[in-house]
């Protein structure tokens, strides 16, 4: 009898306690159940890859801006760039070496754009995007925008802690 | 008299220095007017690249590769299974220089394995294959030409000039007495004229500076004029001028002027790609290229190439065993002559029109401009091909008069912007009217994404669980007048999410969304995506009442496909001059026009077009693997069919009508919709694939009220959110908790 009469106890309370919790409701789980997973359901967070390394072809590609760099030819540099991006659109890295040659160009405007698209496509790698954002730093100074430039610096900094 | 021949002589000398200037001016000013050459984009060969056989050796034939056992020389190839050896022309790109090599390509699974030198020691990362020319820009007066160096030129075409046309060219001076009176001799023995009396400097000069007319004074310029040339000019020099000047036939109005183009017009093949008897025929034709034009009097022109061919023979120049063989050859012309008008109309409309920002008419008709556009000839003419069947099929089973239904398509890259094709009609080659630049026609439904999009921006306003009435709706107009939005089916269909108003394509809750949120605002963001032309706030925008082009509707899904970083849509990456120097870059230059997330949204939402919306018939038509997303529209009486999709590479704009504005009983999914899946169907391009950006959640969802739903609320969604965004409240049909805990308990118990 004591038993039972704790046992409710027991259950109203439990009760009370999930009834005050109820006022905001969260789905279980973070990711829809696998059965009524709609195509469109992107992979969870925690699924969300480090992207895949650049393919021969890219990583030549870039090699090669690299060399076109160190001898100043930066024009040349970013149409061996762009033929990377043309080849792998969702590749990372060559948004991120054009927006560095952007940068060295003093063209502030479309150095910060180029990393943020490089950061768009930067799943969680968060080298990846620690390095998009000094880029943004950098550009955010040349153009003279300060605030600009110390929010980046946060972020980085955010990145260098988390890494 | 002494006066008089004082006068005289100051006289002539005045007038030797008048033509001397005028020589050297033009000589080595601009020597001719060269049309500009387009290319379309070069081909580049990777490992990994969606790329199977047949679409290789298709590429191959375009640039007029010869298919042979073993590729020994260049502009052949060879085919083994999965393998295809090329024996690469090599091409000057501004930025680098692709060689000329034997290059071995292996292949698996519609993939290429990978590139190797022909020994398959050496694995090559990359190789960029000659771009192909796709069309010329004419100087005003027609001439066409394709410039050789005199390095460049084959040795048996100089020494056979020399034996025919000029003996002693390396021993005179522009004049050949000797050699004159040699040649009467020779043609007297011969019965007819064999050799022409005047040098080729004379020649050069009567082409180059003078008209037809004989007249005494213009035989004393072309003599003056020879000796002043070759006064200040090298042989070397000479000789390439006159290679490249020498008329030898004629296309229509185009004339064909130097021994390269006439290569490429007789024989469709490059000049050091010619055998011996095809030197000689062109050879053979200096002397009359109407007389002799090989297509129109094969007998004259084989008897005399075989004549320059004796001519060489007794000169040593050939062995006789060659002789024999080269005499006994076929003309070897092609039938038709490559047509000097492009095949790519559409496209080179676009081109034209891209070019006059930057470069004057005449300037493009005569510096010999080198313009590489962007155009892939691959994806081009697949397309064309798709349309043309789907076409016939659609007036077939719809019951339409046969050759009036129309179209227009547009397919760009997603993330750079690259217009990779254009058909601006249902013949594509006609060079016309081009529906996919010059026509514009209202959206219908394309312009949803930019209602919704506008909404999907304020979170704390609209998310794509909002409940939206889609009950009648009057908006008032002005005066007593109003306007009373209908559905496609005629129904209404109450609160409804907006997720299932747009993927449904409803029309009255659009509108009142969309007075909701302004037109203004509606209108700001249209032109945020990139229609530049003012838009007047007329309620009716809303369901697509505004005018644009195929193409105008790319550039406003490009922003969309490319999660919200816009790059005006290019037909050029750049311009070279003749001598292949860049002149200007069109470089990739973006603008970050909206944030990921609200795009994430739309896309989110256009991809359940494709899946359970207006467009759902795609799940039929395309490979499980492939997800796309789109939007279809139809305009009043189905005067309009279009679609605009995209996967992750390739954005592609269909539209289909009558040019008369007749109704077509299509639908932007019967009609439009088939011919997209057709062409998307056909070319390799990557799945759609949504980068979740950090600040997106799903949510389960119950659409009837848009609050938020378990697995016990029937027909419930998952659905995206900006973070913060998700409804708190539970549906009604969601258990409570202390339901819930109740069932929970009483499972334990029993």
């Amino acid at each position: 009898m004591y038993h039972r009469a704790n046992l409710c106890l027991m259950i109203l309370g439990s009760l009370f306690f999930l009834y005050g919790c109820a006022a905001t409701y969260h789905p279980p789980g973070p990711l829809p159940p696998e059965i009524s997973l709609p195509q469109s359901v992107p992979p969870a967070p925690e699924q969300k890859q480090i992207p895949e390394p650049s393919s021969r072809a890219v990583s030549d590609l870039i090699a090669n801006a690299d060399h076109m760099e160190q001898s100043g030819e930066l024009e040349t540099a970013a149409a061996s760039l762009e033929r990377a991006v043309r080849i792998s659109p969702k590749d990372p890295i060559p948004w991120q070496r054009l927006a560095q040659i952007r940068l060295l160009q003093k063209d502030a405007v479309q150095a910060e754009i180029l990393a943020g698209k490089s950061n768009s496509l930067a799943g969680r790698s968060k080298r990846i995007m620690c390095r998009n954002w000094q880029i943004i730093k950098e550009a955010r100074y040349l153009a003279g925008d300060v605030k600009g430039a110390l929010r980046a610096e946060d972020k980085i900094e955010e990145f260098d802690t988390t890494n | 008299m002494l006066l008089g021949m004082f006068v005289c002589m100051v006289a002539g000398v005045l007038y030797t220095v008048r033509l001397d200037v005028e020589i050297r001016r033009q000589f080595e000013g601009k020597r001719w007017a060269l049309p500009a050459r387009v290319f379309a984009r070069p081909l580049e060969i990777h490992a990994g690249k969606d790329l199977d056989t047949q679409t290789l050796e298709k590429e191959l034939r375009l640039l007029r590769y010869r298919k042979t056992d073993s590729a020994e020389t260049p502009g052949t190839y060879s085919k083994k299974k999965q393998q295809i050896i090329i024996n690469s022309r090599g091409f000057v790109f501004w930025d680098g220089q692709e060689i000329a090599r034997r290059i071995c390509v292996n292949f698996t699974n519609h993939q290429v394995r990978n590139v190797t030198d022909v020994n398959g020691r050496l694995e090559l990362g990359l190789v960029r294959l000659e771009p192909l020319a796709i069309a010329n820009i004419y100087p005003s007066h027609n001439e066409d030409r394709v410039l050789i160096k005199f390095d460049g030129a084959p040795k048996l075409l100089i020494d056979a000039l020399m034996a025919v046309e000029d003996h002693r060219f390396y021993n005179h001076h522009g004049i050949d007495f000797a050699g004159l009176l040699r040649a009467i001799v020779y043609n007297i023995k011969a019965g007819r004229t064999v050799q022409g009396g005047s040098t080729i400097t004379q020649q050069l000069v009567k082409n180059f500076f003078l008209s037809n007319e004989r007249t005494l004074k213009r035989k004393f310029n072309e003599v003056v004029m020879a000796l002043l040339l070759e006064w200040h000019y090298s042989k070397e020099e000479i000789l390439e001028a006159y290679l490249n000047e020498v008329y030898l036939g004629q296309d229509g109005r185009r004339a064909i002027h130097g021994f390269a183009l006439a290569s490429r017009f007789y024989f469709d093949l490059d000049l050091k790609e010619l055998q011996q008897d095809q030197i000689a025929l062109l050879v053979a034709l200096v002397k009359g290229p109407s007389f002799y034009e090989p297509r129109k009097h094969p007998d004259r022109a084989k008897q005399r190439r075989n004549l320059v061919l004796g001519v060489l023979e007794k000169q040593k120049l050939l062995g006789s065993e060659a002789a024999v063989t080269a005499k006994a050859a076929l003309l070897g012309v092609t039938k038709k002559a490559p047509s000097g008008a492009t095949l790519y109309p559409a496209f080179l409309q676009l081109v034209r029109q891209q070019l006059k920002r930057d470069y004057q008419e005449e300037d493009l008709r005569s510096e010999g401009l080198l313009i590489f556009t962007t155009l892939d000839p691959i994806v081009q003419t697949n397309a064309e091909s798709r349309l043309k069947e789907r076409l016939d099929i659609l007036e077939y089973q719809h019951g339409l008069p046969g050759h009036q239904l129309q179209s227009a398509v547009v397919i760009t890259s997603v993330e750079n912007g690259e217009v990779l094709a254009m058909i601006g009609g249902s013949d594509p080659q006609f060079a016309g009217y081009n529906r996919a630049l010059e026509m514009r026609r209202p959206i219908g439904s394309l312009i949803k994404p930019v209602v919704y999009l506008t909404a999907l921006e304020n979170p704390d306003q609209y998310t794509l669980a909002s409940i939206i009435e889609d009950e009648p709706y009057r908006v008032p107009l002005y005066g007593d007048k109003s306007w009373s939005p209908e559905n496609y089916d005629q129904k209404f269909h109450g609160p409804t999410i907006l997720r299932n108003a747009f993927i449904h394509s409803y029309n009255v809750s659009t509108v009142r969304l969309g007075m909701g949120l302004g037109l203004e605002n509606v209108i700001k963001t249209l032109h945020r995506l990139g229609f530049s032309d003012p838009v007047k706030a007329y309620p009716s925008l809303l369901l697509g009442a505004v005018e644009l082009s195929p193409f105008e509707v790319s550039q406003l899904y490009q922003p969309i496909a490319a999660g919200g970083y816009r790059v005006p849509l290019a037909a050029i990456s750049s311009v070279s001059n003749r001598d292949g120097r860049p002149l200007q870059r069109y470089p990739l230059e973006l603008e970050h026009v909206f944030k990921p997330d609200a795009i994430y949204l739309i896309k989110a939402a256009m991809h359940e077009v494709t899946r359970q919306g207006t467009a759902s018939i795609l799940q039929a038509l395309l490979s499980e693997s492939l997800k796309v997303a789109g939007k279809t529209g139809t305009t009043d009486g189905f005067r309009d069919s279009w679609f605009a999709g995209f996967s992750d590479e390739h954005l592609m704009v269909v539209w289909v009508g009558m040019d008369n504005n007749e109704p077509t009983g299509l639908t932007g999914s019967s009609g439009a919709l088939r011919i997209w899946a057709d062409i998307i169907r056909a070319m390799p391009t990557q799945s759609l694939s949504l980068e979740l950006p950090d600040n997106i959640e799903w949510a389960l969802i119950d659409p009837v009220t848009g609050l938020q739903a378990d697995d016990n609320c029937q027909g419930a969604q998952w659905i995206p959110f900006i973070k913060g965004s998700v409804p708190d409240d539970p549906a009604p049909c969601m258990q409570n908790p202390v339901d819930r805990t109740l069932k929970w308990f009483k499972e334990l118990f029993h």
